[in-house]
């Protein structure tokens, strides 16, 4: 354990720190999102709050609260990493083009029902992602090329769904926990009987399935369906494209990723869609694109006991549990909106304005690129161009 | 999508339950020491302290037994069972600091407990903050 000594020097440290930060605040332009300060404002009231608690702290030389004086060392340091890196950075890096793109997101925020944001701020140059600190000013972050590409627009459907859970995340993380909790003591209630040592390494592997479904991984899961819901079929199609791009053994459980795999992702989005657009044309497509993936990937292997088995934490009922549990959740929110409407066809694409909701024209892009893509880059480029004018 | 967005939502939950246990331990150990004046602290304050540790520690023990949907609840059992002490031992260690903070006859070295408690859930936010900041 550190000594007092060093985390006296290290107070010296974090106040410089503070300052530097709250210089940062005072230089910006009057009006610059005023929640997104608000919350750096009050972080930077609460390292101050523990910084004096902490040289009260230090005065006592007294060991056993060293660890109580580490702790709060630690998350001074978090906050602090939090001002200058998660919040700092996208507020002192806004140009045009974020500025530009901020309204879109604003009304993709609208238009899948998150009435409680009033702003929303952009960071280029990052995959797609959203740090909900802000509680009503989520920060977007998103790759430069979405200004003249839709390729990763129905990604922010997914993040618009971590903006939509963090409102009552703990509330829909208990029903989310208590159901994969139940389908997996169903599970264990199940088990007929069988001689050890089988039965306890069946006990074993359900029990492994079921620790793996962590917070994070369940709320990753319910974004997806949150995205399905949503935009529809669109989003299904990024899945397919984003398997391709990054995954090999799409049923393979890696531990030190906090998304699930990408075949239970694709099955959980695929369950929440409406069978009428399953049957789309688009849909048929998307499936079969899905199915072809499939046969040339490497099935989930179970022989490592050590290993999460795929086959039990995300068999097709634990998704189906997750997703139904999701859609609930959506449904008993009257504010968010499905996507239910039909595929608009090329002909009808290539004549869309961009003051259409945000959902169809993706939608609509979709249908262009797998119907009609030699009339794709000139759609492209005519309606984000139309869309981004649109809005500044 | 990037890892960001569900993690940092799980880091910034564990954050503040990991701030408050902190802060309920701090001022816990402050009274048994006799420390409070010198920390600016009430008695109110001392005794809110015993109410939130002896709560959060009901909440674990009621878990170990039956299942709950509290994500850190979760996360502490589960590694509770897979480490070295067995489980037992530890539902008479929190099952004796309950009763140490209900009759406030608790002493310095029996916040052990607590102390394991904190030390499991700050290795997990620290691994959080650094996958969310410096990855």
């Amino acid at each position: 354990m550190p000594t007092f000594e060093y985390f006296e020097s290290k107070v010296i440290d974090v106040e410089t720190r503070i300052d530097w930060a709250v210089d940062v605040l005072s230089g910006l332009p009057s009006g610059t999102h005023p929640e997104v300060v608000k919350v750096i404002s009050q972080l930077i009231s609460r390292i101050n709050h523990q910084v004096s608690l902490l040289k009260k702290l230090l005065q006592t030389q007294r060991a056993s609260y060293l660890p109580r004086i580490r702790i709060d060392y630690q998350t001074i340091e978090a906050d602090l990493e939090k001002i200058s890196t998660a919040l700092l950075v996208p507020l002192l890096s806004e140009g045009s083009k974020e500025k530009a793109l901020t309204p879109i997101l604003s009304r993709i925020c609208q238009e899948a029902g998150l009435q409680h944001i009033k702003d929303t701020l952009v960071m280029l140059g990052a995959p797609p992602a959203t740090l909900p600190v802000a509680h009503e000013c989520p920060i977007f972050c998103m790759p430069y090329e979405v200004t003249h590409s839709f390729r990763d627009w129905p990604a922010l459907y997914h993040e618009a769904g971590h903006v939509f859970f963090s409102v009552n995340r703990r509330r829909y993380l208990d029903s989310l926990l208590t159901a994969i909790r139940n389908h997996f003591r169903r599970i264990v209630l199940a088990t007929g009987p069988m001689a050890e040592p089988a039965k306890s390494e069946r006990l074993r592997a359900i029990r492994s399935a079921e620790n793996y479904w962590t917070d994070v991984r369940v709320e990753e899961l319910f974004c997806d369906c949150f995205a399905g819901y949503c935009l529809g079929l669109s989003y299904a199609f990024l899945w397919t494209d984003l398997s391709f791009r990054w995954y090999s053994s799409p049923q393979e459980i890696n531990l030190s990723d906090d998304h699930p795999p990408p075949s239970a992702r694709f099955n959980c989005i695929w369950y929440c869609l409406p069978r009428s657009l399953k049957l789309d044309g688009c849909g048929q497509i998307i499936k079969s694109i899905w199915d072809a993936y499939l046969t040339g990937t490497v099935p989930a292997s179970s022989s490592d006991p050590l290993q999460v088995n795929y086959d039990i934490a995300c068999s097709p009922e634990a998704i189906q549990t997750l997703a139904e549990t999701s859609l609930d959740i959506l449904r008993n929110t009257a504010t968010v909106p499905q996507y239910d409407g039909s595929i608009p066809t090329p002909e009808q694409a290539l004549a869309l304005k961009p003051f259409e909701p945000l959902t169809k024209l993706l939608n609509a892009a979709m249908a262009v690129l797998l119907l009609r893509p030699e009339s794709y880059r000139g759609f492209q480029d005519r309606l984000l161009k139309e869309l981004i004018q649109n809005q500044s | 999508m990037s890892i960001h967005s569900g993690l940092a939502s799980h880091v910034e939950e564990e954050g503040e339950i990991l701030r408050r246990l902190n802060e309920a331990t701090l001022h816990f150990q402050a009274g048994i020491l006799g420390d409070t004046e010198l920390l600016g602290l009430t008695h109110k304050q001392v005794k809110k302290s015993g109410k939130v540790l002896s709560e959060f520690l009901q909440n674990l023990l009621e878990a170990i037994d039956k299942p709950t949907g509290d994500a850190t609840i979760t996360f502490l059992v589960n590694c509770l069972r897979d480490g070295p002490k067995p489980m037992e031992d530890w539902k008479e260690d929190i099952h004796r600091l309950v009763n140490a903070i209900k009759t406030e006859k608790s002493d310095d070295a029996n916040l052990s407990a607590i102390e394991d408690i904190l030390a499991l859930l700050n290795d997990d936010y620290s691994e959080g903050v650094r996958a969310l900041y410096y990855r």
